[in-house]
């Protein structure tokens, strides 16, 4: 009877099986072209200017609300009547998209609640990552998003790879979502911080 | 021109640099996602993802530092997310050990084809646990260190999965062996 003793695969076994065993087929030339027209669909330069200003707003806007929701506290003779109150709400949930971040295996897990319907456009979702002085860490950009409609209420979870572990400690996902409205379309932003755990 | 000045290049936006870092990758990040993704289509998909990613974030890539286990660690991510969304089955078409009846090759190539084509299949069985480690070693060319940078695990147990994964193989192809002798049987 003939004995098989298999031992232990040898490097160049290993090496020249994994060779042989993935030489597939794809077209180098077509990947070229799809990510060289990705990359151009990057955001422009304008965009980046404007992202300062939008930042301040944001700032302003958070500001504005947070005197509004604290009115009372701040100035207690003028309690807001019941009826006021609704338009409190109205305008507190009035971003039309929320997001909560998780780490998942070094990858952000990025979940988008709609708070309304929302459309959004072809253009690649902007992520960032940025320190709480807003020094940016990471850049990065999803398709994940591209041309879909939520419902309100419906979630969906984007993903977000850095390119190196991210240190222990706080941070602050901002994304840059083009939406399409019935005027055109227009870009929103979304601010959510995060912490990375430290190692114990 | 060589591979740092390519990146520097590329970081001031140069498209023929971008395309040459491409090309000089693509080959490795492919096959290395799709033993990933078990699937040509989305290991594809994940590459082109994985790309565009380090394009976009390569104002963050440290100068001096080799690019490739950095761009393998984003091919890599890329592949797990898109194996964890879809589960795909290995391609059919690879599951199918080719014919080598024509090929008139002597009796000593055909059992090394034999084996290797039962080895391929033995790693495909690994779990990625395993299996990972060592296509990044044998197929994507990283060192230990690198492959642990890559997983995010310490080189020590990039060495013990290794030594397990050959292991590993070794019993697979022996039983592999025997379900074929039975089967002649």
């Amino acid at each position: 009877m003939e004995k098989h003793n298999y031992v232990i695969p040898s490097d160049y076994e290993i090496e020249t099986a994994l060779a042989e065993g993935t030489a597939g087929h794809y077209s180098a030339d077509d990947m070229w072209r799809t990510i060289s027209s990705e990359l151009e669909a990057a955001p422009h330069p304008w965009l980046l200017v404007r992202r300062s200003w939008l930042a301040l707003g944001g700032a302003a806007a958070i500001l504005c609300l947070v005197m509004v929701l604290n009115w009372s506290s701040l100035f207690p003779g003028s309690t807001p009547s019941p009826a006021e109150e609704p338009q409190i709400m109205r305008f507190a949930a009035f971003a039309p998209v929320t997001a909560a971040v998780r780490v998942e295996d070094e990858e952000l897990a990025i979940q988008l609640t709609a708070a309304d319907d929302v459309q959004f456009g072809s253009g690649p979702a902007l992520i960032r990552i940025l320190k709480p002085d807003h020094s940016e860490v990471e850049r990065t950009t999803s398709t994940e998003l591209a041309q879909m409609h939520l419902a309100r209420g419906e979630t969906r979870t984007i993903h977000a790879a850095p390119a190196g572990p991210l240190a222990p400690g706080e941070y602050q996902v901002h994304l840059q979502l083009e939406l399409k409205t019935a005027d055109g379309s227009q870009t929103l932003d979304v601010f959510q911080p995060f912490t990375i755990p430290g190692k114990d | 021109m060589d591979e740092q000045a390519l990146i520097r290049q590329a970081k001031r936006g140069d498209k023929q640099s971008m395309e040459a870092l491409f090309r000089s990758h693509v080959d490795s990040a492919v096959r290395t996602a799709y033993m990933i993704t078990h699937n040509w289509a989305t290991a594809e998909d994940a590459v082109q993802e994985a790309f565009i990613q380090a394009f976009r974030s390569l104002g963050t890539f440290q100068e001096g530092r080799p690019f490739k286990p950095w761009l393998t660690k984003i091919v890599v991510n890329k592949s797990r997310r898109i194996w964890a969304k879809f589960h795909s089955p290995w391609d059919e078409l690879d599951q199918q050990v080719p014919d080598n009846s024509g090929h008139n090759l002597p009796e000593a190539e055909v059992l090394n084809w034999e084996r290797r084509t039962r080895l391929i299949q033995a790693i495909k069985h690994l779990g990625e646990k395993h299996r990972l480690p060592l296509v990044l070693k044998y197929l994507s060319g990283l060192t230990e260190a690198e492959i642990g940078e890559v997983l995010g695990i310490p080189a020590s147990t990039v060495k013990s999965r290794l030594f397990v994964a050959r292991k590993q193989l070794a019993q697979k192809l022996a039983d592999l062996e025997g379900g074929e002798q039975r089967g002649k049987a």
